[in-house]
């Protein structure tokens, strides 16, 4: 089923993933950019995408991240994943 | 989400713009985990205090917020940055030192209890079974539920914020009855608490909100703590059922091989400069046994231990605290392995820790390599 948790209308280029997010640690919360050599985003940047991913995973910080990265503008335009988070 | 007359009028901007914030946060949460409505709660526990880990962005929210927002339920903490006592030993620049003591200020303005504890189940007495908490802090989330009989949602950090500010969170399906579709057996022999983090890590990675878990023996503190972390931080689960769960369960192993994978994951290298110990924070019983270990023994490298400040001072009139400095560790309280600030690449190439909860992060955030020993060979490879 559809959920759309915040709304909004942004155009952009998909940024897929087929491994979870842990926000926390592995999203560099100036640049956007995956620092987990074992994720298949490794060394991409998330910024201005729109990303579509499984789930965010793990810390709870990782909301502190997506806010970090907003602050900083180098958030994705729109997140679009299969399982809720509480992020 | 079914809200009453009053929550529908906070959510409208009725309470002011703070308790506005916090209401829709709790029901976007809400809607997207098929709460239908909002439950008391009677203790939340913050996460986002490390200034490494929240930055500019969360001290200006938090300074900015704190003029007005208080908090209206019981509201512990989890760790910051540094230990004020001993932070002058470190090379922690002054911007740093400030902006992490604005951030406990603001913290402490809105009513919270400076605890500085990612291990509250351990700290505090547990209310009665079936208590509704908001617990951020993956780990204290997963021991809540699990192992102290209390009822919460793996919450981010600002749907505990919002929780403690408002004093419900939504009734998403961690606070339901709840029947796992995955059953995880245990099959590997003779485990320690780093085989537990091992099989917390895979159990996150696998199941969904909760799974169940067969073939364990009893466990020690260390060994709870270790699977609770390991699970917090690979995945969305939030609970252990222990049990074999229905017949049609999933039944899936964790044996030699699916360690072994965990294990080459976060274990990438045979040596470590300095050693870690408290991923999530020792407790009192943790640091008795550690003392005990240690007697007659000194680490031949730097040896960082962890822990609460109220187990710190406990420690210290028993005299454990001397014991542990006498052979060689340093004592830190109030902070964390996680994403410490005291751990750079900078000075240290790798990192030994029998936590898979550190490891993670320690690889992923300060960019350095883990080597990952049980407490046991720990002692064994590295004192004298």
């Amino acid at each position: 089923m559809k959920k759309i948790l915040v709304s909004g209308k942004v155009e952009g280029v998909v940024l897929k993933s087929d491994n979870p997010i842990n926000f926390l640690g592995t999203v560099d919360k100036k640049t956007g950019i995956i620092s987990d050599e074992n994720h298949d985003l490794y060394k991409k940047s998330i910024k201005d995408t729109v990303l579509v991913f499984p789930s965010g995973v793990g810390s709870s910080v990782g909301a502190y991240t997506i806010y970090s990265i907003k602050s900083n503008e180098s958030a994705p335009l729109a997140m679009i994943c299969k399982k809720w988070i509480l992020l | 989400m079914n809200l009453t007359k009053e929550e529908e009028s906070a959510l409208k901007g009725e309470q002011g713009e703070i308790i506005q914030m916090a209401y829709r946060i709790l029901v976007a949460t809400g809607e997207a985990t098929d709460a239908e409505k909002l439950v008391p709660i009677e203790w939340a526990h913050l996460s986002g205090v490390n200034y490494n880990t929240i930055g500019d962005a969360g001290e200006e929210l938090l300074s900015s917020i704190s003029k007005d927002a208080r908090v209206k339920v019981k509201t512990t903490l989890n760790p910051m940055g540094f230990d004020i006592d001993n932070v002058k030993n470190y090379d922690l620049d002054e911007n740093f030192i400030s902006k992490q003591l604005s951030i406990r200020n603001s913290y402490e303005t809105m009513g919270v209890i400076p605890s500085f504890s990612c291990i509250p189940y351990e700290i505090f007495d547990i209310p009665k079974d079936g208590t509704q908490v908001a617990f951020a802090e993956s780990n204290a989330a997963i021991h809540a539920n699990s192992f102290d009989n209390l009822k919460t949602n793996k919450e981010s950090a600002f749907s505990a914020l919002a929780s403690a500010l408002v004093g419900k969170s939504p009734n998403s399906s961690l606070r339901k009855e709840d029947s796992p579709n995955i059953t995880i057996r245990m099959k590997v022999k003779n485990p320690n608490e780093l085989t537990y983090g091992m099989l917390g890590f895979f159990a996150g990675k696998i199941g969904d909100t909760s799974v169940n878990i067969s073939g364990l023996d009893a466990m020690d503190k260390r060994q709870t703590k270790a699977m609770c972390g390991g699970m917090g931080t690979s995945g969305t689960c939030a609970k252990f059922l222990f049990g074999e769960g229905d017949s049609d369960c999933e039944k899936i192993d964790f044996d030699e091989k699916e360690m072994q994978n965990v294990h080459d994951e976060l274990n990438t290298t045979e040596k470590g400069d300095i050693i870690t110990l408290g991923s999530p924070q020792l407790g009192l019983d943790e640091i008795s046994q550690l003392a005990g270990k240690l007697k007659g023994r000194s680490f031949q490298k730097r040896c960082m231990v962890f822990m609460p400040r109220t187990v710190k001072e406990q420690s210290t009139k028993i005299g454990y605290t001397a014991e542990l400095e006498r052979a060689g560790c340093e004592i830190l309280s109030d902070c964390c392995t996680c994403l410490s600030p005291l751990i750079s690449k900078d000075n240290v190439d790798a990192v030994t820790t029998n936590s898979i909860k550190g490891a993670f992060y320690l690889k992923n955030s300060n960019g350095v390599g883990v080597n990952l020993k049980p407490l046991s060979q720990i002692i064994e490879d590295e004192t004298r």
